[in-house]
């Protein structure tokens, strides 16, 4: 009778019209806003926070949590069609989903996509309602040590996940730690890589070398082939075929499970899911030689994996009171400035916000999939756009994207210098999807690395001592061993051959 | 800060009849907004929503600052303070300031404080907890506030200073325990928990204040009218409540008074930074 009492309570205040007419506000936002390249969620919310002031806390963060799963789904569209990621969780998405525009299946790519955020959306929302408190607690089991084992096992699996050269993997990989490690050190407070200048001091934004490598990189090379557009070949099917269903749904329950549960670590959560979902899927399906020209299951995992991981990334900021990302740490403010302290007290003193905005996320994913699905076809050809208008357009969006993350030009100019970068990468050959892998998890491989080592005052032991810690890095070391056994050796030349 | 330049803008805006823009420029420990409005026009258009690190943190840690601050800026009003809570795990056999200290005597320097950022007030605070008791703790560093807390409710860090909002929800909770606040007086917000000062420490205060401030060569005529805005805004009952829903409390203070407050923070903070040694840079 609990959980049937709260879904009621939750969606008499969701189904309400004002909270109705919000949730749509905030999903159509967030979709617009994942889908132009560089506009991110945060820049979006702070500058909507204003607006909230005058809204029922509830109607607020039903709005607010719209733009921030709106943005998930809409920043895989770039991602498939131009190859461009929005947001760091759709990286992952143009390593399949591209190469499926490519093929002409853009239509395909982007529906698939869509569906399996929505099956994700409606499990991960089922979830919350039933496990929230338990996974909290999982949440809170999570120290230094047992995140460390989590990078390493994620950097490892992202040579797995790698196409082409094993040699270029690991040189993408340990470009993007090198990358990673510009700013000021966490523990002495010492600027590193940051030539004296200010603005470095604090790191490279992740949308600076998305936007770079990615986008400008993306444009230089298509121009330099001389194509006129950027897809070669015209959108031949919209609708996913009843073979391609059958194919996609397994990885989609899969990648539901792995974002649901990835999605509640803070830091990261969402990302590290669409990669892990990727490189699970990549091992156990049965059409793995496909992967990486387009294979269906490489869009529908990841993709079904971070819409799970951003409903589930609500958990600890509703039962802990803790932002497991910038974007909550917004919301967590929107709410204190309504009033409401987000901590442990928020089911029981707020049920109608807490039940409402969970029956809200679920209205929303259906939202999502009523907007977007009727779109599909319009998106897709968008990628047959000639590129003398696609190109400029492409350029500003970047440039307004990368403004808007410090309101100053600084980024700008690193966007182009790694512009250049990505395009010598792509005259390379190489792959740098696990560039940015590592640009994220570098610095937080060696944060909870030294940090566990603070902490137990320079005893190693504690990675293996605990239990969580233990079993990953196991996992890891299996891993490596699967790469390094000859058969597998052969197995990734004969791909890379087959390039 | 956030939630305190929200708030006060809000209502200034009404006051002056135009919107004040809230325009967040981080970086660098908020060096980079404070350069920003150090070299604009002085013409009362951008002001600076300065706190104690802007002002009396970052020149000490720093060797190279873009901005003085005491010659670049000139002080419209101080608008409000906070101070830190010191919280332990809810299981912890910590149970006020005296037990802290003797667990951290016994612990010769690994009892393990959680810093929620280098340079940070929180950090500095610690530092002066440290030369203030005699003990050592074994600081550990965080990128922020969140995954610190964690580790704390988690029992895997002894103790932290938090600011009041950060740790609310898991105090009210009962996932963290609250032992002292380090400002002079009590927290509004969690008027339980006795001071530092209170627990045998006299004199012990750490906080970090909010104020506005214009560049210098502002006119006198602009700053006035600036300064009259700000003080009805914090004057306002409905602003004090919600800047107590955050831990700290209006503060109401002349521009003089508020120019001695950051010359004699700048000093006190500095002998922090040269005792402890830390630097940035």
């Amino acid at each position: 009778m609990y959980y049937v009492d709260n879904v009621v309570l939750g969606l008499s205040t969701a189904l309400s019209l004002g909270n109705l007419l919000y949730c749509f506000l905030g999903v159509f936002l967030g979709t617009a806003i994942g889908v132009l390249p560089g506009l991110g969620p945060v820049a979006t919310i702070a500058m909507l926070l204003p607006i909230t002031y005058g809204l029922d806390p509830t109607t607020a963060l039903i709005m607010l949590a719209g733009i921030y799963y709106g943005a998930q789904y809409g920043g895989s569209t770039t991602a498939i069609l131009i190859n461009l990621p929005g947001e760091s969780s759709a990286v992952v998405a143009t390593l399949d989903g591209h190469q499926m525009a490519r093929n002409g299946r853009a239509g395909v790519a982007l529906a698939t996509a869509a569906i399996g955020s929505f099956v994700a959306g409606t499990i991960a929302t089922g979830v919350i309602v039933l496990f929230a408190p338990i996974l909290a607690g999982f949440a809170i089991q999570f120290g230094a040590a047992e995140y460390f084992a989590l990078m390493v096992l994620g950097l490892i699996a992202s040579v797995v996940l790698a196409t082409g050269s094993l040699f270029h993997a690991l040189a993408m990989i340990l470009i993007g730690i090198l990358l990673g490690f510009v700013g000021i050190d966490v523990n002495s407070g010492l600027a590193r890589y940051s030539f004296g200048s200010m603005q470095l001091s604090d790191g490279i934004d992740f949308v600076v070398i998305a936007m770079g490598v990615f986008g400008l990189g993306e444009i230089m090379a298509n121009i330099h082939e001389q194509s006129k557009q950027i897809t070669t070949q015209k959108v031949t099917s919209l609708w996913p075929t009843r073979e391609d269903y059958r194919r996609m749904w397994k990885p989609i329950l899969r990648g539901t499970g792995i974002g649901s549960v990835l999605g509640v670590l803070p830091g990261g959560g969402a990302l590290l899911s669409a990669f892990a979902a990727y490189s699970i899927e990549k091992r156990v399906s049965p059409n793995r030689a496909e992967f990486g020209h387009g294979a269906i299951e490489g869009i529908a995992a990841p993709e079904s994996a971070n819409n799970a991981g951003a409903q589930t990334s609500f958990i600890p900021m509703l039962t802990l009171g803790i932002p497991s990302n910038a974007v909550m740490a917004m919301m967590v403010g929107a709410l204190i400035i309504q009033g409401i302290q987000p901590g442990p007290s928020v089911i029981t003193e707020n049920p109608t916000l807490f039940w409402g905005l969970i029956a809200s996320m679920w209205i929303g994913n259906l939202m999502l999939v009523v907007l977007n699905l009727p779109l599909v076809g319009m998106w897709a050809k968008l990628a047959t756009i000639p590129y003398y208008f696609l190109f400029p357009a492409i350029l500003m969006f970047c440039c307004v994207g990368v403004f808007s993350l410090e309101n100053n030009n600084f980024g700008i100019f690193l966007m182009a210098g790694f512009g250049l970068f990505g395009y010598a990468l792509k005259r390379l050959g190489a792959e740098p999807a696990p560039l940015l892998l590592a640009f994220i998890l570098g610095p937080m491989l060696e944060e909870y690395f030294r940090r566990a080592l603070l902490i137990s005052r320079g005893d190693l032991s504690v990675f293996v001592t605990s239990p969580i810690s233990a079993t990953l890095l196991a996992v890891a070391a299996i891993l490596i061993v699967i790469v390094l056994l000859p058969g597998v050796t052969q197995k990734r030349e004969v791909v890379f051959k087959e390039d | 800060m956030d939630v305190v330049t929200r708030v006060v803008a809000e209502r200034m805006s009404e006051e002056l009849g135009q919107p004040i823009v809230v325009e967040n420029k981080p970086g660098a420990a908020g060096s980079i907004a404070a350069e920003y409005v150090a070299q604009s026009e002085p013409d009362g258009y951008v002001i600076l929503m300065g706190q104690t690190s802007h002002f009396a943190i970052n020149p000490g840690l720093y060797s190279t600052l873009p901005y003085d601050p005491i010659e670049s800026f000139i002080p419209i009003s101080l608008l409000a303070d906070a101070p830190n809570v010191v919280v332990v795990p809810a299981n912890s056999p910590i149970k006020n300031m005296a037990d802290l200290i003797d667990a951290a005597r016994k612990a010769d320097g690994s009892l393990t404080l959680a810093v929620s950022s280098n340079g940070t007030v929180s950090h500095l605070t610690g530092e002066l907890l440290e030369t203030t008791t005699g003990v050592t703790f074994n600081h550990i560093p965080y990128k922020g506030a969140a995954p610190a807390i964690v580790d704390v409710v988690g029992g895997r860090i002894d103790f932290m200073l938090s600011s009041i909002p950060t740790a609310l929800g898991q105090i009210r909770a009962g996932g963290l325990r609250p032992i002292a606040v380090s400002a002079d007086k009590r927290s509004p917000t969690l008027p339980d928990v006795p001071t530092i000062a209170e627990q045998g420490y006299p004199g012990f205060n750490a906080g970090t204040w909010y104020g506005l401030f214009a560049p210098a060569g502002t006119d006198a005529a602009i700053i006035d009218t600036l300064t009259d805005a700000a003080q009805k805004a914090i004057a306002d009952p409905e602003i004090r409540a919600k800047l107590q829903d955050e831990g700290g409390d209006t503060l109401i203070a002349t521009r003089d008074e508020f120019r001695a407050k950051i010359k004699a923070d700048l000093e006190k903070w500095g002998e922090v930074i040269r005792i402890s040694g830390a630097t940035v840079n």
